[in-house]
């Protein structure tokens, strides 16, 4: 049991500020650009240097994560982010919404178009999801 | 008209098939799985992935995530449909309970031969974006040679002890043998493999009870949680504070529970 301390799968968003500390790009490449004073909090100069280490690679090298998480108040980023990311085209979109959950609790399989009638006409306008989430954020 | 009543003949036996190949059960019930085949040196792999997440309810932020796992071509299966009351008892511990539930009937549909191939994938339901490909994600855990992968994160974990009075200051006991910016555990998001999950899972709960039951006889009934340590001497539920984010946190850095090795090593 490990934690994916370079970000290869999952990024975790948690005090790490979009836009700023984590930039994503419109292709949902990931970069860091930590503050390495964070580095100081470790005691020894032995650590401080690899957590410095760290913190440069991971600087350097934008990842393209499988997960982004915008957990705690990163939450509010999450619709701007999907907004410029890449969605497949407006035909692939019709069959995107015909594909199928499963609800584990009732047992039941359903198309998203169908448990997200409430949200259809914003997240399926006719665009990508992405063109539909920035022209309601517009609207708004 | 001969080559609609043609067109027409031709349907009707597709029709009795398909009726004959794939039942009805089959085409509306049981999870949804994706499978990938990795090709290397020693010949080709297929591995199985079970996307999971919890959600109460379909909300704009869960349908853009759940488009999100789509489009990338993950299978999504859902927990949480119905179980209100069972998050409003148990709070965040209740992905646990539901997750353990699913994973244990994974496990056991799983043919022995495949459970080292099948892997368990959650993320949280409302504030997620899947990025990348099924492929992608099974290639570069499999490179990690891990069996159970969490994200990581930023901000500190709580302790048990402390959490239990209210007290959430870091743990200070947190093993920070990674020098990074990133040395905490994140519980919303991980990667397994079934039998690794399933066993976390079942542990995760011997954990809950097992304390809260130590808890009660060192201290006395736990608290309720609108009350404060300005009111009250405790103790409180650390879990049930802390979700399970300070469930996972504590297992991953304090239980020992396999042959003097802590689990972190252990699995």
């Amino acid at each position: 049991m490990s934690l994916d301390y370079e970000s290869q799968i999952f990024v975790n968003a948690y005090q790490m500020e979009i836009g700023r500390e984590i930039v994503i790009t419109a292709k949902g490449r990931v970069r860091y650009d930590v503050n390495l004073a964070d580095c100081d909090k470790w005691d020894e100069a032995r650590l401080r240097a690899e957590c410095r280490q760290r913190s440069v690679r991971r600087v350097r090298s934008a990842t393209l994560p499988v997960i982004l998480h915008f957990n705690g108040p990163q939450k509010q980023n999450m619709l701007a982010v999907a907004s410029q990311m890449r969605w497949p085209d407006a035909l692939d979109t019709a069959a995107l919404w015909e594909s199928e959950m499963y609800s584990v609790s009732s047992g039941a399989r359903m198309a998203l178009k169908d448990a997200c009638a409430p949200y259809m006409p914003e997240l399926a306008c006719g665009g990508t999801v992405g063109e539909c989430l920035a022209r309601s954020a517009r609207d708004a | 008209m001969r080559a609609l009543f043609l067109g027409l003949l031709a349907c009707s036996w597709v029709g009795v098939l398909h009726a004959q190949l794939v039942s009805p059960s089959m085409l509306h019930h049981g999870p949804l799985l994706t499978q990938i085949t990795l090709e290397g040196a020693g010949g080709s792999e297929v591995y199985h992935i079970y996307s999971v997440t919890y959600a109460t309810a379909w909300s704009r932020e869960f349908c853009v995530m759940a488009a999100s796992a789509s489009a990338n071509g993950f299978r999504l299966n859902v927990l949480g449909e119905g179980r209100q009351a069972n998050f409003d008892q148990d709070r965040f511990l209740d992905k646990l309970w539901a997750l353990r539930d699913f994973v244990a009937g994974v496990q056991s549909a799983t043919p022995e031969g495949m459970r080292n191939r099948t892997l368990v994938l959650f993320s949280d339901g409302y504030d997620v974006l899947v990025n990348s490909n099924p492929k992608t994600l099974v290639k570069r855990f499999v490179n990690q040679k891990k069996k159970i992968l969490f994200g990581a994160e930023k901000g500190c974990s709580g302790a048990r002890e402390y959490m239990a009075f209210k007290d959430n200051r870091c743990d200070p006991n947190w093993p920070c043998d990674m020098y990074t910016t990133t040395p905490f555990l994140n519980s919303s998001i991980f990667l397994g493999f079934v039998t690794e999950v399933e066993y976390l899972l079942r542990i995760s709960r011997s954990e809950y009870d097992s304390y809260l039951g130590k808890l009660k006889s060192d201290y006395g009934p736990i608290q309720p949680l609108h009350l404060t340590p300005a009111t009250s001497k405790g103790p409180w539920d650390p879990y049930m504070i802390g979700g399970d984010q300070q469930l996972i946190c504590q297992l991953f850095a304090h239980e020992v529970v396999r042959g003097g090795q802590s689990l972190r090593s252990a699995i």
